[in-house]
Protein backbone atom coordinates (compact mmCIF):
# COMPACT_ATOMS: atom_id res chain seq x y z
CA UNK A 1 0.00 0.00 0.00
CA UNK A 2 1.23 3.20 -0.98
CA UNK A 3 2.61 6.02 1.52
CA UNK A 4 -0.52 8.85 2.57
CA UNK A 5 0.51 11.94 0.25
CA UNK A 6 -0.13 13.96 3.43
CA UNK A 7 0.35 12.37 7.11
CA UNK A 8 0.29 15.22 10.15
CA UNK A 9 0.33 13.09 13.65
CA UNK A 10 -0.92 14.63 16.76
CA UNK A 11 0.63 17.75 15.56
CA UNK A 12 1.12 20.69 17.53
CA UNK A 13 2.35 24.37 17.49
CA UNK A 14 2.81 27.10 19.77
CA UNK A 15 4.14 30.93 18.59
CA UNK A 16 6.16 33.00 21.66
CA UNK A 17 4.61 36.64 21.62
CA UNK A 18 7.40 38.78 20.92
CA UNK A 19 8.42 41.10 24.41
CA UNK A 20 5.71 39.07 26.54
CA UNK A 21 5.32 35.82 27.97
CA UNK A 22 2.27 35.15 26.41
CA UNK A 23 2.00 32.32 24.42
CA UNK A 24 -0.40 31.51 21.19
CA UNK A 25 -1.39 27.93 20.46
CA UNK A 26 -1.72 27.90 16.89
CA UNK A 27 -2.45 24.49 16.15
CA UNK A 28 -3.47 21.82 18.73
CA UNK A 29 -2.94 18.03 18.41
CA UNK A 30 -3.85 17.74 14.82
CA UNK A 31 -4.34 14.74 13.42
CA UNK A 32 -5.00 14.56 9.36
CA UNK A 33 -4.68 12.39 6.05
CA UNK A 34 -4.65 13.00 3.09
CA UNK A 35 -4.37 10.52 -0.16
CA UNK A 36 -2.69 10.35 -3.34
CA UNK A 37 -4.80 11.66 -5.58
CA UNK A 38 -7.61 13.74 -3.12
CA UNK A 39 -8.50 17.10 -3.48
CA UNK A 40 -8.93 17.90 0.24
CA UNK A 41 -9.64 21.67 1.50
CA UNK A 42 -8.56 23.21 4.67
CA UNK A 43 -11.35 25.07 5.96
CA UNK A 44 -11.69 27.17 8.89
CA UNK A 45 -11.97 31.23 9.89
CA UNK A 46 -8.96 33.73 10.25
CA UNK A 47 -6.45 32.38 12.82
CA UNK A 48 -7.91 29.03 12.98
CA UNK A 49 -4.53 27.13 12.21
CA UNK A 50 -4.71 26.88 8.32
CA UNK A 51 -1.82 29.19 7.66
CA UNK A 52 0.52 27.28 10.17
CA UNK A 53 -0.93 23.44 9.52
CA UNK A 54 0.58 24.65 5.42
CA UNK A 55 3.81 26.10 7.36
CA UNK A 56 4.61 23.22 9.24
CA UNK A 57 3.52 20.69 5.70
CA UNK A 58 6.30 22.96 3.93
CA UNK A 59 8.64 22.98 6.28
CA UNK A 60 9.10 26.89 7.08
CA UNK A 61 7.87 26.26 10.43
CA UNK A 62 8.79 23.09 13.49
CA UNK A 63 6.25 22.09 15.17
CA UNK A 64 6.88 22.46 18.95
CA UNK A 65 9.39 19.88 20.83
CA UNK A 66 7.12 16.79 21.22
CA UNK A 67 4.52 18.72 19.01
CA UNK A 68 3.71 15.34 16.75
CA UNK A 69 4.82 14.53 13.11
CA UNK A 70 4.26 15.53 9.34
CA UNK A 71 5.30 13.43 6.53
CA UNK A 72 4.62 13.98 2.79
CA UNK A 73 4.41 10.61 0.97
CA UNK A 74 6.38 9.18 3.80
CA UNK A 75 9.15 11.42 4.16
CA UNK A 76 9.85 14.03 7.17
CA UNK A 77 8.49 17.89 5.95
CA UNK A 78 10.95 20.03 5.04
CA UNK A 79 13.20 17.50 3.70
CA UNK A 80 15.02 17.68 0.09
CA UNK A 81 12.33 14.29 -0.86
CA UNK A 82 9.31 15.69 0.64
CA UNK A 83 9.99 19.50 -1.05
CA UNK A 84 10.91 17.83 -4.46
CA UNK A 85 7.55 16.35 -4.33
CA UNK A 86 5.70 19.57 -3.73
CA UNK A 87 4.35 22.53 -5.30
CA UNK A 88 3.11 25.90 -3.75
CA UNK A 89 1.06 28.60 -4.60
CA UNK A 90 1.20 30.92 -1.78
CA UNK A 91 -1.86 33.64 -0.76
CA UNK A 92 -1.63 36.65 -2.53
CA UNK A 93 1.67 35.42 -4.56
CA UNK A 94 3.99 38.07 -4.63
CA UNK A 95 7.05 37.48 -6.97
CA UNK A 96 10.25 39.99 -8.38
CA UNK A 97 8.35 42.63 -10.47
CA UNK A 98 11.17 43.54 -12.73
CA UNK A 99 11.18 39.55 -14.19
CA UNK A 100 8.50 38.65 -17.36
CA UNK A 101 6.49 35.50 -16.76
CA UNK A 102 8.51 33.24 -18.39
CA UNK A 103 12.13 34.56 -16.92
CA UNK A 104 10.29 33.78 -13.13
CA UNK A 105 9.10 30.23 -14.02
CA UNK A 106 12.92 29.85 -15.19
CA UNK A 107 14.23 30.97 -12.16
CA UNK A 108 12.20 29.00 -10.24
CA UNK A 109 12.59 25.68 -12.82
CA UNK A 110 16.64 26.33 -12.35
CA UNK A 111 15.79 26.28 -8.34
CA UNK A 112 13.84 22.56 -8.89
CA UNK A 113 16.69 21.28 -10.61
CA UNK A 114 15.38 21.54 -14.41
CA UNK A 115 17.74 22.78 -17.18
CA UNK A 116 18.12 23.15 -20.95
CA UNK A 117 15.62 22.41 -23.35
CA UNK A 118 13.17 20.41 -21.08
CA UNK A 119 13.03 23.63 -18.39
CA UNK A 120 11.77 25.29 -21.90
CA UNK A 121 9.39 23.15 -23.07
CA UNK A 122 8.01 23.04 -19.23
CA UNK A 123 7.84 26.88 -19.18
CA UNK A 124 5.93 27.03 -22.68
CA UNK A 125 3.40 24.72 -21.07
CA UNK A 126 2.89 25.90 -17.96
CA UNK A 127 2.37 29.61 -19.60
CA UNK A 128 0.06 27.82 -22.05
CA UNK A 129 -1.77 26.11 -19.08
CA UNK A 130 -2.73 29.52 -17.83
CA UNK A 131 -3.32 31.01 -20.18
CA UNK A 132 -0.19 33.47 -20.18
CA UNK A 133 1.70 32.73 -23.62
CA UNK A 134 1.74 36.56 -24.83
CA UNK A 135 1.80 38.26 -21.49
CA UNK A 136 4.60 35.73 -20.33
CA UNK A 137 6.76 36.56 -22.95
CA UNK A 138 7.44 40.46 -22.64
CA UNK A 139 5.77 42.12 -20.06
CA UNK A 140 7.01 42.62 -16.53
CA UNK A 141 5.15 41.12 -13.71
CA UNK A 142 4.96 44.79 -12.35
CA UNK A 143 2.35 45.20 -15.08
CA UNK A 144 0.35 41.53 -14.41
CA UNK A 145 -3.33 42.21 -12.87
CA UNK A 146 -4.53 40.17 -9.47
CA UNK A 147 -5.83 37.19 -10.88
CA UNK A 148 -2.65 36.97 -13.76
CA UNK A 149 -0.34 37.03 -10.77
CA UNK A 150 -2.23 33.98 -9.31
CA UNK A 151 -2.24 32.28 -12.56
CA UNK A 152 1.78 32.72 -12.43
CA UNK A 153 2.00 31.80 -9.59
CA UNK A 154 -0.03 28.48 -10.27
CA UNK A 155 2.46 28.28 -13.20
CA UNK A 156 5.53 28.16 -11.28
CA UNK A 157 3.77 25.72 -8.36
CA UNK A 158 3.40 23.68 -10.90
CA UNK A 159 6.45 23.81 -13.04
CA UNK A 160 8.62 21.19 -11.82
CA UNK A 161 5.25 18.27 -11.91
CA UNK A 162 4.70 17.94 -7.93
CA UNK A 163 2.81 15.07 -6.95
CA UNK A 164 1.50 17.44 -4.62
CA UNK A 165 -0.22 20.71 -4.83
CA UNK A 166 -0.74 23.37 -2.03
CA UNK A 167 -2.73 25.97 -2.75
CA UNK A 168 -2.84 28.97 -0.09
CA UNK A 169 -6.14 30.58 -0.20
CA UNK A 170 -5.86 29.56 -4.67
CA UNK A 171 -9.33 32.13 -4.84
CA UNK A 172 -8.43 35.00 -2.81
CA UNK A 173 -9.81 38.43 -4.46
CA UNK A 174 -10.09 36.48 -8.05
CA UNK A 175 -13.14 37.06 -9.82
CA UNK A 176 -15.48 35.07 -10.80
CA UNK A 177 -14.14 34.03 -14.13
CA UNK A 178 -10.61 33.87 -12.76
CA UNK A 179 -12.32 31.61 -9.67
CA UNK A 180 -13.80 28.79 -12.44
CA UNK A 181 -10.58 28.84 -14.15
CA UNK A 182 -8.39 27.72 -10.97
CA UNK A 183 -11.73 25.23 -10.17
CA UNK A 184 -10.90 23.73 -13.52
CA UNK A 185 -7.72 23.65 -13.01
CA UNK A 186 -7.28 21.68 -9.62
CA UNK A 187 -10.05 19.46 -11.64
CA UNK A 188 -7.70 18.66 -14.10
CA UNK A 189 -4.67 18.21 -11.66
CA UNK A 190 -6.65 15.38 -10.04
CA UNK A 191 -7.82 13.67 -13.34
CA UNK A 192 -3.71 13.79 -13.45
CA UNK A 193 -3.17 12.07 -10.21
CA UNK A 194 -1.82 15.12 -8.37
CA UNK A 195 -2.74 15.22 -4.95
CA UNK A 196 -4.33 18.85 -4.16
CA UNK A 197 -4.36 20.58 -0.88
CA UNK A 198 -6.35 24.10 -0.37
CA UNK A 199 -6.65 25.94 2.52
CA UNK A 200 -9.35 28.82 2.26
CA UNK A 201 -12.05 30.18 4.24
CA UNK A 202 -14.85 30.66 1.23
CA UNK A 203 -16.74 27.58 1.62
CA UNK A 204 -18.65 27.41 -1.58
CA UNK A 205 -15.18 27.11 -2.91
CA UNK A 206 -14.71 23.73 -0.76
CA UNK A 207 -18.08 22.61 -1.57
CA UNK A 208 -17.12 22.72 -5.62
CA UNK A 209 -13.80 21.62 -5.09
CA UNK A 210 -13.01 19.20 -2.55
CA UNK A 211 -13.24 15.16 -2.26
CA UNK A 212 -13.06 15.32 1.58
CA UNK A 213 -12.12 18.76 3.88
CA UNK A 214 -11.59 19.22 7.23
CA UNK A 215 -12.62 22.14 9.72
CA UNK A 216 -10.48 24.28 12.03
CA UNK A 217 -10.83 26.45 14.91
CA UNK A 218 -8.88 27.65 16.84
CA UNK A 219 -6.08 25.37 16.04
CA UNK A 220 -8.41 22.36 16.14
CA UNK A 221 -10.19 19.91 14.22
CA UNK A 222 -13.65 20.16 14.42
CA UNK A 223 -15.06 18.55 11.28
CA UNK A 224 -14.06 16.34 8.90
CA UNK A 225 -15.43 14.58 6.23
CA UNK A 226 -16.97 14.61 2.57
CA UNK A 227 -18.84 17.95 1.49
CA UNK A 228 -21.69 15.43 0.74
CA UNK A 229 -21.68 13.23 4.25
CA UNK A 230 -21.24 17.26 5.75
CA UNK A 231 -24.23 19.29 3.81
CA UNK A 232 -26.48 16.46 4.28
CA UNK A 233 -29.53 17.72 6.01
CA UNK A 234 -30.49 14.55 7.85
CA UNK A 235 -33.89 13.10 6.41
CA UNK A 236 -34.26 16.20 4.26
CA UNK A 237 -35.23 15.75 0.31
CA UNK A 238 -34.63 18.30 -2.69
CA UNK A 239 -36.38 17.79 -5.34
CA UNK A 240 -35.65 19.74 -8.81
CA UNK A 241 -37.72 20.25 -12.08
CA UNK A 242 -38.70 22.10 -14.31
CA UNK A 243 -42.22 22.58 -16.64
CA UNK A 244 -44.74 22.90 -13.38
CA UNK A 245 -47.40 25.29 -13.09
CA UNK A 246 -48.40 27.25 -10.24
CA UNK A 247 -51.21 24.95 -9.78
CA UNK A 248 -48.71 22.18 -9.81
CA UNK A 249 -46.58 23.14 -7.29
CA UNK A 250 -49.43 24.04 -5.35
CA UNK A 251 -50.72 20.35 -5.70
CA UNK A 252 -47.33 19.25 -4.80
CA UNK A 253 -47.13 20.93 -1.92
CA UNK A 254 -50.50 19.36 -0.95
CA UNK A 255 -49.33 15.77 -1.84
CA UNK A 256 -45.89 16.06 0.20
CA UNK A 257 -48.01 17.22 2.78
CA UNK A 258 -50.36 14.70 2.96
CA UNK A 259 -47.46 12.11 3.12
CA UNK A 260 -46.59 13.35 6.11
CA UNK A 261 -43.26 15.77 4.68
CA UNK A 262 -42.96 18.69 7.01
CA UNK A 263 -40.95 22.28 6.27
CA UNK A 264 -42.46 21.72 2.60
CA UNK A 265 -40.47 24.77 0.52
CA UNK A 266 -41.23 24.94 -2.68
CA UNK A 267 -40.46 28.15 -4.93
CA UNK A 268 -39.07 28.65 -8.62
CA UNK A 269 -35.74 27.78 -9.08
CA UNK A 270 -33.20 29.89 -9.11
CA UNK A 271 -29.57 30.56 -10.40
CA UNK A 272 -26.47 31.02 -7.59
CA UNK A 273 -25.10 35.26 -8.45
CA UNK A 274 -21.86 33.20 -9.81
CA UNK A 275 -23.02 31.68 -12.52
CA UNK A 276 -25.34 34.62 -13.08
CA UNK A 277 -21.83 37.04 -13.67
CA UNK A 278 -20.37 34.10 -15.14
CA UNK A 279 -22.82 33.95 -18.35
CA UNK A 280 -23.57 37.44 -18.74
CA UNK A 281 -19.47 37.87 -19.28
CA UNK A 282 -19.00 35.25 -21.01
CA UNK A 283 -22.18 35.73 -23.14
CA UNK A 284 -20.13 39.42 -24.19
CA UNK A 285 -16.35 37.92 -25.30
CA UNK B 1 29.22 15.62 -8.64
CA UNK B 2 25.58 16.12 -9.91
CA UNK B 3 24.50 17.09 -6.53
CA UNK B 4 27.00 19.45 -6.13
CA UNK B 5 27.01 21.21 -9.88
CA UNK B 6 23.18 21.32 -9.43
CA UNK B 7 24.13 23.27 -6.25
CA UNK B 8 26.26 25.63 -7.26
CA UNK B 9 23.23 26.05 -10.71
CA UNK B 10 20.95 26.87 -7.93
CA UNK B 11 22.98 29.72 -5.71
CA UNK B 12 23.99 31.05 -9.37
CA UNK B 13 20.55 31.40 -9.93
CA UNK B 14 19.81 33.61 -6.61
CA UNK B 15 23.24 35.36 -7.28
CA UNK B 16 22.11 36.53 -10.55
CA UNK B 17 18.73 37.13 -9.57
CA UNK B 18 19.86 39.40 -6.47
CA UNK B 19 22.05 41.42 -8.68
CA UNK B 20 19.34 42.09 -11.18
CA UNK B 21 17.37 43.19 -8.27
CA UNK B 22 19.85 44.89 -6.65
CA UNK B 23 20.45 47.48 -9.76
CA UNK B 24 16.72 48.31 -9.75
CA UNK B 25 16.59 49.94 -6.46
CA UNK B 26 16.69 53.16 -6.66
CA UNK B 27 18.92 54.25 -3.50
CA UNK B 28 21.71 51.68 -4.38
CA UNK B 29 21.42 53.75 -7.91
CA UNK B 30 21.38 56.92 -6.26
CA UNK B 31 24.69 56.14 -3.86
CA UNK B 32 26.50 55.15 -7.15
CA UNK B 33 25.59 58.19 -8.79
CA UNK B 34 26.70 60.21 -5.79
CA UNK B 35 29.78 58.12 -5.43
CA UNK B 36 30.71 58.63 -9.60
CA UNK B 37 29.79 62.73 -8.61
CA UNK B 38 31.96 62.98 -6.09
CA UNK B 39 35.13 61.10 -7.25
CA UNK B 40 34.59 62.80 -10.96
CA UNK B 41 34.33 66.38 -9.07
CA UNK B 42 37.74 65.51 -7.02
CA UNK B 43 39.39 66.84 -10.17
CA UNK B 44 37.59 70.04 -9.97
CA UNK B 45 40.18 71.34 -6.60
CA UNK B 46 43.14 72.92 -8.01
CA UNK B 47 44.21 74.98 -5.15
CA UNK B 48 46.89 73.16 -4.41
CA UNK B 49 50.60 72.22 -5.57
CA UNK B 50 50.54 69.50 -8.20
CA UNK B 51 51.99 67.37 -5.24
CA UNK B 52 48.91 68.02 -2.68
CA UNK B 53 46.09 68.08 -6.20
CA UNK B 54 47.02 63.97 -6.82
CA UNK B 55 47.13 63.19 -3.51
CA UNK B 56 43.91 65.12 -2.62
CA UNK B 57 42.17 63.53 -5.59
CA UNK B 58 43.26 59.64 -4.31
CA UNK B 59 42.36 60.86 -0.83
CA UNK B 60 39.02 61.79 -1.80
CA UNK B 61 38.08 59.42 -4.32
CA UNK B 62 39.02 56.79 -1.72
CA UNK B 63 37.27 58.05 0.71
CA UNK B 64 34.26 58.39 -1.81
CA UNK B 65 34.74 54.33 -2.84
CA UNK B 66 34.85 53.41 0.99
CA UNK B 67 31.55 55.36 1.57
CA UNK B 68 29.38 54.40 -0.57
CA UNK B 69 30.87 51.41 -1.59
CA UNK B 70 29.99 50.41 2.72
CA UNK B 71 26.93 52.10 2.14
CA UNK B 72 25.61 49.75 -1.45
CA UNK B 73 26.90 46.80 0.45
CA UNK B 74 24.70 47.41 4.07
CA UNK B 75 21.97 48.30 2.52
CA UNK B 76 22.10 46.36 -0.47
CA UNK B 77 22.49 43.00 1.74
CA UNK B 78 19.71 44.18 4.15
CA UNK B 79 17.26 45.26 2.00
CA UNK B 80 17.72 42.34 -0.43
CA UNK B 81 16.87 39.66 2.69
CA UNK B 82 14.53 41.34 4.56
CA UNK B 83 12.60 42.65 1.32
CA UNK B 84 12.30 38.71 0.46
CA UNK B 85 11.23 37.79 3.86
CA UNK B 86 8.64 40.84 4.04
CA UNK B 87 7.51 39.90 0.36
CA UNK B 88 6.91 36.02 1.41
CA UNK B 89 8.95 35.31 -1.95
CA UNK B 90 11.30 33.70 0.33
CA UNK B 91 8.44 31.16 1.41
CA UNK B 92 7.98 30.27 -2.85
CA UNK B 93 12.17 30.01 -2.91
CA UNK B 94 12.56 28.27 0.33
CA UNK B 95 9.93 25.33 -0.88
CA UNK B 96 11.74 24.18 -3.43
CA UNK B 97 14.80 21.97 -3.13
CA UNK B 98 16.82 25.30 -2.27
CA UNK B 99 18.67 24.86 1.21
CA UNK B 100 18.97 27.77 3.43
CA UNK B 101 22.74 28.13 3.43
CA UNK B 102 22.77 27.97 -0.75
CA UNK B 103 20.20 30.93 -0.47
CA UNK B 104 22.37 33.11 1.53
CA UNK B 105 25.48 31.91 0.16
CA UNK B 106 23.45 33.13 -2.92
CA UNK B 107 22.39 36.60 -1.52
CA UNK B 108 25.58 37.35 -0.91
CA UNK B 109 27.17 36.41 -4.62
CA UNK B 110 24.50 38.62 -5.77
CA UNK B 111 25.79 41.14 -3.36
CA UNK B 112 29.33 40.39 -4.04
CA UNK B 113 28.14 41.13 -7.50
CA UNK B 114 26.99 44.30 -7.07
CA UNK B 115 30.02 45.86 -5.22
CA UNK B 116 32.17 44.43 -8.26
CA UNK B 117 29.99 46.44 -10.81
CA UNK B 118 30.31 49.44 -8.55
CA UNK B 119 33.50 48.97 -7.83
CA UNK B 120 34.42 48.63 -11.46
CA UNK B 121 32.24 51.74 -12.50
CA UNK B 122 34.15 53.95 -9.60
CA UNK B 123 37.38 52.62 -10.49
CA UNK B 124 36.82 53.38 -14.11
CA UNK B 125 36.01 56.94 -13.44
CA UNK B 126 38.69 57.03 -10.72
CA UNK B 127 41.23 56.13 -13.41
CA UNK B 128 39.66 58.42 -15.51
CA UNK B 129 39.98 61.42 -13.45
CA UNK B 130 43.48 60.55 -12.74
CA UNK B 131 44.51 60.10 -16.19
CA UNK B 132 43.22 63.80 -16.87
CA UNK B 133 44.98 65.48 -13.99
CA UNK B 134 48.12 64.06 -14.90
CA UNK B 135 47.68 65.50 -18.60
CA UNK B 136 46.59 68.69 -17.09
CA UNK B 137 49.46 69.12 -14.52
CA UNK B 138 51.90 67.71 -17.32
CA UNK B 139 51.25 70.39 -19.54
CA UNK B 140 51.03 72.78 -16.98
CA UNK B 141 54.79 72.38 -16.54
CA UNK B 142 55.93 71.84 -20.05
CA UNK B 143 54.03 75.54 -20.15
CA UNK B 144 56.35 76.44 -17.40
CA UNK B 145 59.64 75.78 -20.79
CA UNK B 146 59.92 78.96 -22.18
CA UNK B 147 58.93 77.94 -26.65
CA UNK B 148 61.88 77.01 -28.41
CA UNK B 149 63.85 75.38 -25.26
CA UNK B 150 64.29 72.08 -24.07
CA UNK B 151 62.59 70.81 -20.90
CA UNK B 152 65.43 71.35 -18.45
CA UNK B 153 65.98 68.36 -15.59
CA UNK B 154 63.89 70.09 -12.73
CA UNK B 155 60.95 70.12 -14.96
CA UNK B 156 61.76 66.45 -16.56
CA UNK B 157 62.07 65.75 -12.72
CA UNK B 158 58.30 67.17 -11.95
CA UNK B 159 56.89 65.52 -14.90
CA UNK B 160 57.87 62.44 -13.90
CA UNK B 161 56.95 62.45 -10.27
CA UNK B 162 53.71 63.26 -11.79
CA UNK B 163 53.70 60.41 -14.07
CA UNK B 164 54.99 57.82 -10.69
CA UNK B 165 52.65 59.20 -8.19
CA UNK B 166 49.75 58.93 -11.08
CA UNK B 167 50.42 55.39 -11.94
CA UNK B 168 51.04 54.06 -8.96
CA UNK B 169 51.04 50.38 -8.67
CA UNK B 170 50.31 50.28 -4.61
CA UNK B 171 46.59 52.08 -5.89
CA UNK B 172 45.72 48.49 -6.69
CA UNK B 173 46.76 47.18 -3.12
CA UNK B 174 44.32 50.05 -1.83
CA UNK B 175 41.51 49.30 -4.07
CA UNK B 176 41.38 45.20 -3.30
CA UNK B 177 41.62 45.95 0.54
CA UNK B 178 38.56 48.61 0.28
CA UNK B 179 36.76 46.27 -1.70
CA UNK B 180 37.79 43.39 0.90
CA UNK B 181 36.30 45.72 3.66
CA UNK B 182 32.94 46.61 1.97
CA UNK B 183 32.39 42.64 1.25
CA UNK B 184 33.19 41.98 5.04
CA UNK B 185 30.47 44.84 6.08
CA UNK B 186 28.26 43.19 3.87
CA UNK B 187 28.75 39.83 5.25
CA UNK B 188 28.20 41.41 8.93
CA UNK B 189 24.91 42.53 7.36
CA UNK B 190 24.13 39.03 6.29
CA UNK B 191 24.62 37.71 9.83
CA UNK B 192 22.43 40.53 11.51
CA UNK B 193 19.22 40.04 8.54
CA UNK B 194 19.27 36.39 9.61
CA UNK B 195 17.59 37.54 12.94
CA UNK B 196 16.35 40.69 12.14
CA UNK B 197 12.84 42.00 11.69
CA UNK B 198 13.76 44.95 9.66
CA UNK B 199 16.16 46.76 7.34
CA UNK B 200 16.76 49.93 9.45
CA UNK B 201 17.78 47.09 12.04
CA UNK B 202 20.25 45.22 10.15
CA UNK B 203 21.89 48.26 8.55
CA UNK B 204 22.38 50.03 12.44
CA UNK B 205 24.01 47.25 13.75
CA UNK B 206 26.10 46.54 10.58
CA UNK B 207 27.32 50.14 10.56
CA UNK B 208 27.86 50.47 14.51
CA UNK B 209 29.96 46.93 14.32
CA UNK B 210 31.59 49.10 11.29
CA UNK B 211 32.72 51.76 13.73
CA UNK B 212 33.86 50.22 16.33
CA UNK B 213 35.56 47.54 14.19
CA UNK B 214 37.68 50.66 13.10
CA UNK B 215 38.34 51.44 17.14
CA UNK B 216 39.18 47.84 17.42
CA UNK B 217 42.83 48.68 17.46
CA UNK B 218 42.52 50.80 20.69
CA UNK B 219 40.47 48.40 22.51
CA UNK B 220 43.14 45.54 21.86
CA UNK B 221 45.91 47.94 23.07
CA UNK B 222 44.03 48.61 25.80
CA UNK B 223 42.89 45.27 26.59
CA UNK B 224 46.73 43.92 26.10
CA UNK B 225 47.77 46.53 28.34
CA UNK B 226 45.42 45.66 31.58
CA UNK B 227 44.09 47.42 34.00
CA UNK B 228 40.71 49.29 34.52
CA UNK B 229 37.72 47.00 35.96
CA UNK B 230 36.88 43.16 35.31
CA UNK B 231 33.96 44.84 33.53
CA UNK B 232 35.89 47.18 31.77
CA UNK B 233 38.73 44.62 30.63
CA UNK B 234 35.93 42.02 30.03
CA UNK B 235 34.11 44.67 27.24
CA UNK B 236 37.31 45.45 25.73
CA UNK B 237 38.06 41.39 25.61
CA UNK B 238 34.61 40.84 23.78
CA UNK B 239 35.40 44.08 21.29
CA UNK B 240 39.08 42.81 20.48
CA UNK B 241 38.29 39.26 19.94
CA UNK B 242 34.54 39.71 18.29
CA UNK B 243 34.91 42.54 16.19
CA UNK B 244 37.63 42.92 13.13
CA UNK B 245 40.15 44.98 13.23
CA UNK B 246 38.60 47.17 9.79
CA UNK B 247 41.44 50.19 10.86
CA UNK B 248 44.06 47.61 9.60
CA UNK B 249 42.77 47.93 5.66
CA UNK B 250 43.16 51.60 5.61
CA UNK B 251 46.61 51.45 3.95
CA UNK B 252 46.22 54.41 1.74
CA UNK B 253 48.01 56.84 4.34
CA UNK B 254 51.08 54.89 3.55
CA UNK B 255 50.73 54.46 -0.13
CA UNK B 256 50.26 58.28 -0.32
CA UNK B 257 53.23 58.38 1.80
CA UNK B 258 55.24 56.68 -1.00
CA UNK B 259 55.84 53.80 2.07
CA UNK B 260 55.61 49.98 0.45
CA UNK B 261 53.40 48.39 1.24
CA UNK B 262 54.29 44.46 0.70
CA UNK B 263 52.20 41.97 -0.89
CA UNK B 264 52.11 39.68 2.03
CA UNK B 265 50.46 41.84 4.29
CA UNK B 266 48.00 42.88 1.76
CA UNK B 267 47.66 38.45 1.31
CA UNK B 268 47.86 38.38 5.01
CA UNK B 269 44.63 40.82 4.98
CA UNK B 270 42.84 39.03 2.45
CA UNK B 271 43.26 35.85 4.40
CA UNK B 272 41.75 37.08 7.75
CA UNK B 273 39.10 38.53 5.73
CA UNK B 274 38.24 35.13 4.09
CA UNK B 275 38.52 33.41 7.22
CA UNK B 276 36.15 35.89 9.16
CA UNK B 277 33.79 35.49 6.03
CA UNK B 278 33.36 32.15 6.61
CA UNK B 279 32.99 32.16 10.21
CA UNK B 280 30.25 35.02 9.61
CA UNK B 281 28.69 32.65 7.27
CA UNK B 282 28.93 29.38 8.91
CA UNK B 283 27.14 31.76 12.03
CA UNK B 284 24.23 33.35 9.71
CA UNK B 285 23.42 29.85 8.30
CA UNK B 286 23.05 28.40 12.03
CA UNK B 287 20.75 31.11 12.85
CA UNK B 288 18.76 31.39 9.78
CA UNK B 289 18.54 27.72 9.75
CA UNK B 290 16.50 28.22 13.28
CA UNK B 291 13.99 30.84 11.72
CA UNK B 292 10.96 30.11 11.40
CA UNK B 293 9.32 32.25 7.91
Amino acid sequence: MSAPALHLQALSKTYRLPWKRARLRALDRLDLEVRPGEVFGLLGPNGSGKSTTLKLILGLARPDANGGAVRVFGHPAGSEAARRRIGFMPEEPRFYKFLHGAELLRFHGTLAGLAGAALEKRIAAMLDLVDLTEAGKDRPLSSYSKGMLQRIGLAQALLHDPDLVILDEPTAGVDPLGTREIRNLVRRLKTEGKTVLFSTHLLTEAEALADRVAILHRGRKILEGTPDALLAVPGGTEVSARGLSDADRTALAAFLKERGAEAVEIRPARLSLEEVFVRAVEGKK
Amino acid sequence: MNALLASLRRIAAIARNTFLEAFRQKVLNLLLLFALVAIGSANLFTGFTFDEQLKFLKDFSFGAMTVFGTLIAVMGTAQTIQGEIESRTLQTLLVRPVGRGEFLLGKFGGIALVLAAAFALMTTVFAGVLVVKERQLVAAEVATVPAGHAVDEATAQRIASIEKQSRDPQLAKALLLTGAKTLFVAAFALLFSTVSTSAIFTVSTTLLVYLVGHLEGIAREAWTAGGGTWLQQAFLGVVSVAIPDFGSYGILDDVLAGTLVPWGHVASLLGYTLVYLLVLFGAARLLFDAREL
